[in-house]
């Protein structure tokens, strides 16, 4: 496999109060346009319905981009939120690193 | 009757040719070909039931013009054989002309015009559903034999059921034409709701909210706003710009009489709308300053308008106005409804973009808006909802939503969560809220209301992937045990449901709405027997707070496992979650609860 890859690693919570810091750190890595952006967040104590919408805007750029989106969703919160939402099937989601 | 063909194969042609007839003339020429092939009937007028006195001919053959235009229309009157078929419900078998003279006197004359001998007055009828009269008559005495009564009796039979198809079918297309034209309008106002958030300045967008109104709801339209002491007109926008010059041309020339009752002006100040559904001549006459200008005014050709404030909290903006003229369409009560509903949110748009301090109190109002006042009564099912804002006057309010829709036999409830706050996410809630009403109305089930809406929602926002929503949606259905529930969920929190003193989740898995063209719905059913419980909630539940953790699913289940009733229920859980948030919730909160209830039969 060739072709560059960037990972985001969010940990603690991502929510109204940390999405403008994940945005940013989102964008920064999305400025090198790599094929596959991994954003991980097995780490994640919590996330809500804010942090939800900034990964799936995130996907939507990648994809319109032609690029590949990943996310690392461990066994934690991360996992649990996404399935509740039918979002599991939806993503590529990789094992833990 | 043999000399003509069978009779059975004859009802068999009939009832495959009626299938295919879908208007009601249709169906009254078939029934005419058929009597006078079989049975030899030289005339024969089907009649439709118009209203509680009156009936209405569909289709005649064989009577001239001069003889049936005064039955084109007839009023019941006992006394009379088509009356009293239709009043009693039986034929009435008229053998010959001195039968008629002497059963029906005053009638006769009639009967027998054009040298018509017997007559058969048979009534229409589904059921217990009464759908109108057949009169077949005949050049020649006849003695209506048991087999031709027996023929005739189904000739109309099968008539009537196709009548009753046919209306039906009307009564559908009806339904399906208001429910589309209601999801049209939902776009549009979410359409409004996204020009009202575009970074230009107020009247631009106000140009832009009038070009849009022009394009799908007038030949003309125009705003005002209310500016210091003055009233100015701010847009005007009709398809043809040569026309907006010439109303400019026309202002400069006459200005508008400030005080003029049911004028922009006047609404403006007074906040009370004004709703002309024709403008009769003499509306014009009494506006024009002088010949000359009745004679410009008249020549715009207004035929129908709508003048409706744009207020916020009572404080008054300006006026919304909408004209139909060339198109000569007319607006109706519906219209005016929708709006008042369209000026109401670019209303809250135009406060926020002047008051951006003051947002969050317009979202709440907006919000509060959506809300239903008062759950109605549903008998065999006890209610209670609860809505609760944030604490934090700089939080804007979320997009979380209940509604419950009263059917013959229960009712469907929805529960919703719109990510994201403000006006925006009000606005697609006020979506969600009026499509899921639209969809339950026309008998959708749960995952098929649940994939409809997700549709909505993505054309709402233009096809792109837009604010996503978690949506809980039952149908609740009275049974002698209790009630069954037919739930289907969005990504919503799993609802549970109270029995023995131990609450339970009930998972129906589902993909949220509003991001992706196919959703995933699983939809599960099951029943809750006399005084058990179901409760539905938001994510603001379960994600309250204290100093260091989330209240949790864990925390819920134990806090409702205990309820008593609806309302019980409902007061617990919203005390538990404020005990363990000392008071201060982040996010909004909504709970809707049903319980089967042990003391109304069903």
């Amino acid at each position: 496999m060739t072709g560059t890859t960037a990972e985001v690693v969010l940990d603690g919570e991502l929510d109204i109060s940390t999405y403008e810091d994940a945005r940013a750190r989102l964008a920064e890595a999305e400025r090198t346009a790599p094929e596959l952006l991994v954003v991980d967040l097995a780490g994640l104590r919590f996330v809500d319905s804010t942090g939800v919408r900034l990964i799936l805007s995130a996907d939507e750029r990648a994809r319109e981009a032609g690029r590949r989106l990943a996310l690392r969703l461990g066994d934690g919160p991360a996992r649990r939120v996404f399935a509740a939402l039918g979002l599991v099937d939806r993503f590529e989601v990789l094992d833990a690193p | 009757m043999s000399e003509r063909g069978s009779p059975a194969r004859a009802l068999q042609r009939l009832a495959g040719e009626l299938l295919g007839a879908t208007s009601p003339a249709a169906i009254g020429a078939l029934v005419a070909t058929t009597a006078a092939e079989l049975l030899g009937a030289d005339a024969t007028v089907v009649f439709a039931r118009a209203d509680a006195t009156t009936l209405e001919a569909l289709h005649t053959s064989g009577w001239p013009e001069e003889f049936s235009r005064p039955f084109r229309r007839l009023e019941l009157h006992r006394g009379r054989p088509l009356s009293d078929a239709v009043l009693d419900g039986h034929p009435i078998w008229l053998e010959d002309a001195a039968q008629w003279r002497l059963r029906y006197p005053d009638m006769a004359p009639f009967g027998t015009a054009a040298d018509r001998q017997a007559s058969a007055c048979l009534p229409l009828r589904v059921e217990d559903r009464d759908l109108g009269a057949v009169v077949f008559s005949f050049n020649a005495p006849r003695a209506f034999s048991a087999e031709e009564r027996e023929f005739l009796v189904a000739v109309t039979a099968l008539c009537a059921q196709g009548l009753d198809r046919a209306r039906l079918l009307v009564a559908e297309r009806a339904a399906r034409a208001a429910a589309e034209r209601q999801l049209g309008r939902m776009t549009f106002l979410s359409r409004t709701a996204r020009l009202m958030e575009a970074p230009l300045s107020v009247e631009d967008r106000l140009q832009q909210l009038a070009d849009l109104a022009v394009s799908e709801l007038a030949d003309w339209c125009a705003v005002h706003l209310v500016r210091g002491g003055r009233v100015d007109q701010v847009a005007v926008a009709h398809s043809d710009p040569a026309k907006v010059a010439f109303v400019a041309q026309l202002q400069e020339r006459y200005p508008p009489d400030p005080d003029a009752p049911g004028g922009a002006l006047r609404v403006s100040r007074t906040g009370e709308p004004a709703y002309y559904p024709e403008i009769p001549d003499e509306l014009l006459t009494a506006a024009a300053v002088d010949d000359e200008h009745l004679a410009l005014i008249r020549s715009i050709g207004m035929r129908s308008a709508l003048v409706v404030p744009l207020a916020v909290r009572g404080r008054r903006l300006g006026a919304l106005t909408l004209v139909h003229a060339e198109s000569e369409r007319r607006f109706d009560r519906t219209d005016l409804a929708f709006t008042e509903q369209l000026a109401a949110s670019a209303a809250v748009a135009l406060d926020n973009a002047r008051l951006y301090e003051e947002q969050w109190r317009t979202a709440h109002t907006l919000q509060a808006a959506l809300l239903p006042t008062d759950l109605p009564a549903v008998p065999g099912l006890r209610l209670a909802a609860r809505y609760r804002a944030p604490t934090d006057a700089d939080m804007l309010v979320g997009g979380d939503l209940y509604d419950v829709v009263p059917e013959p036999d229960g009712c469907g409830v929805v529960v919703a969560d719109v990510c994201g706050k403000g006006a925006a996410a009000a606005a697609l809630t006020a979506l969600i809220r009026h499509t899921v009403r639209a969809e339950i109305d026309h008998g959708l089930g749960p995952a098929a209301v649940l994939e409809r809406l997700n549709q909505a929602m993505l054309r709402a926002s233009g096809g792109r992937p837009g604010r996503f929503a978690t949506v809980a949606q039952a149908r609740i259905t009275r049974t002698p045990s209790g009630a069954t529930v037919r739930l289907a969920s969005a990504g919503h929190p799993a609802p549970l449901v109270v029995r023995h003193g131990r609450a339970e989740p009930v998972c129906a898995p589902g993909t949220l709405l509003g991001v992706y063209p196919d959703v995933t719905l699983a939809e599960v059913t099951f029943d809750l027997d006399h005084g058990e419980i179901m409760v539905l909630y938001t994510d603001g539940v379960t994600e309250a707070r204290d100093a260091d953790e989330l209240y949790g699913p864990e925390r819920l289940v134990r806090a409702v496992a205990d309820a008593r009733s609806a309302d019980d229920l409902a007061d617990r859980l919203l005390a538990d979650v404020d005990a363990f948030q000392h008071g201060q919730q982040r996010d909004d909160i909504a709970i809707l609860v049903i319980e089967a209830d042990a003391e109304v039969a069903p």
